[in-house]
């Protein structure tokens, strides 16, 4: 540390020379950074001024990238309760939403800088999972109700009072349901839920860790592309035909490659009794989210999908 | 005599109003929506990068204006007096980057702080707009 302080000092004036030459000085620098921030000072004053293309944008990212040494990061064992292993069944496309000059972003670990999966995705897919299957165990039920899936959300998530005064309540109480994509059942699932998950007045017994890659490599990034043909039949919502005279418009896009494998893992909430039921309950909610909803962006495509 | 925070704010809305005033709907749309994003641009990216990404949208015209607020934010806000020391912010890319760490962190806040009253009255004035067509 105390060698890239001094050479910090040393750097030549000029904010965006220095940045360039702390990347080039820097064995394994934060990923994350490169991409958002550091890898601008790689043009010249006057190409940004002119305008960079995303597409150039794109080439100096993947020769920065290869350019980079191949150091490993492993992420050491994490003490919780329960942890387990899946791999990527295709690219991991994550924190597309995020600003980038690449128009996509990818999220990296603020601290790490390296790819992770938020625990929050994590417990909303576990959610989601859980709601699908209460859902499709007592669909008659709610045949009447407006918007039940929203309806069931609220119902589960809502005050001790409320909740034992809905009719719902009664029925679930009885009610095994199993869950979807799966042969795995459980019995009184709402009280489950609210358990897991937590309702407005408490929190859930079940913490959700971010699930880190159990080994890290810049080489482990990869460009994909998405390559949209009409582009203006869809801009102009639908204005124009879609004609096979418009030219597609490639768009590059960071992912993380198939087969990287991740560490997922749950604990119980400090507070809270440590009831191993609970985490395996959500254990298996989790793992059916992982390997059949995904996480992450394009997942309709296929990405972002998990398999053992 | 005006505080530094109103002279921002009310330098902001001088921006906005411009746009208010302008005919082209698309321009007001997009200029609301670009008015948004640009704080955590800032953030995310830096804000040599997010100059860079204005400069490769110079074809859309509400980046362009959103550039020249910025432009003219530094020129009549931030940096009278420094001009006479050969500062120029002609072009935003060139004056962020010749800049020293701590030149450009204290610009970071400054700019930063603009775009949020940027965003703060584009969704006062222009979300106005639209709902009232």
């Amino acid at each position: 540390m105390k060698s890239r302080l001094n050479s910090f000092s040393e750097l030549p004036a000029g904010f965006k020379r220095q940045l360039s030459e702390l990347l080039s000085k820097a064995k394994s620098p934060h990923i994350g950074l490169v991409f958002y921030k550091v890898l601008v000072s790689k043009f010249t004053e006057d190409e940004l001024e002119k305008g960079l293309k995303a597409e150039e944008f794109a080439r100096k990212l993947e020769s920065t990238l290869r350019e980079l040494e191949n150091y490993s990061l492993e992420t050491p064992k994490l003490p919780c309760k329960k942890s387990f292993e899946l791999k990527t069944a295709y690219r991991l496309a994550i924190g597309m939403g995020y600003p980038s000059l690449l128009e996509n972003g990818f999220l990296f670990h603020h601290t790490y800088g390296i790819p992770y999966i938020p625990g929050e995705t994590l417990k909303g897919l576990t959610r989601h999972v859980l709601l699908l299957s209460i859902y499709e165990g007592i669909k008659e039920k709610l045949a009447s109700t407006q918007e039940p899936l929203n309806y069931l959300d609220k119902y589960l998530s809502s005050k001790e009072e409320e909740f034992s005064k809905n009719s719902l309540t009664e029925t679930l109480d009885r009610t095994e349901i199993s869950i979807i994509l799966s042969d795995y059942k459980i019995r009184k699932p709402h009280r489950v839920f609210r358990r897991i998950f937590g309702t407005q007045e408490k929190r859930g017994e079940v913490i959700f860790l971010d699930a880190f890659p159990k080994k890290f490599n810049p080489q482990d990034l990869e460009l994909d592309i998405m390559n949209p043909h009409y582009a203006g039949y869809y801009t102009e919502k639908g204005k124009n035909p879609p004609g096979d005279w418009e030219s597609p418009v490639p768009i590059k896009f960071l992912t993380l490659k198939k087969g990287t494998t991740f560490i997922f893992c749950l604990d119980y909430e400090p507070l809270g009794e440590e009831e191993p039921e609970l985490l395996e309950h959500a254990y298996n909610l989790l793992r059916v989210g992982l390997e059949n909803l995904g996480v992450g962006g394009k997942k309709a495509k296929g990405y972002g999908w998990f398999e053992a | 005599m005006k505080s530094k925070l109103q002279e921002i704010a009310s330098f902001a809305y001088d921006c906005v109003k411009e746009v208010v005033e302008v005919k082209d709907k698309d321009l007001k749309e997009k200029y609301y929506s670009h008015a948004r994003e640009l704080p955590s641009m800032i953030v995310h990216n830096g804000l040599l990068t997010t100059c860079a990404f204005i400069r490769s949208k110079k074809n859309d015209e509400a980046w362009k204006k959103i550039e020249e607020h910025i432009k003219r934010y530094l020129k009549e806000i931030e940096i009278k007096e420094k001009e006479a020391e050969g500062k120029q912010v002609d072009s935003l890319v060139k004056f962020f980057s010749g800049l020293d760490l701590k030149g450009y962190r204290l610009y970071t806040r400054k700019v930063l702080y603009f775009a949020q009253w940027l965003k703060r009255v584009a969704e006062g004035e222009l979300k106005y707009e639209e709902q009232a067509e």
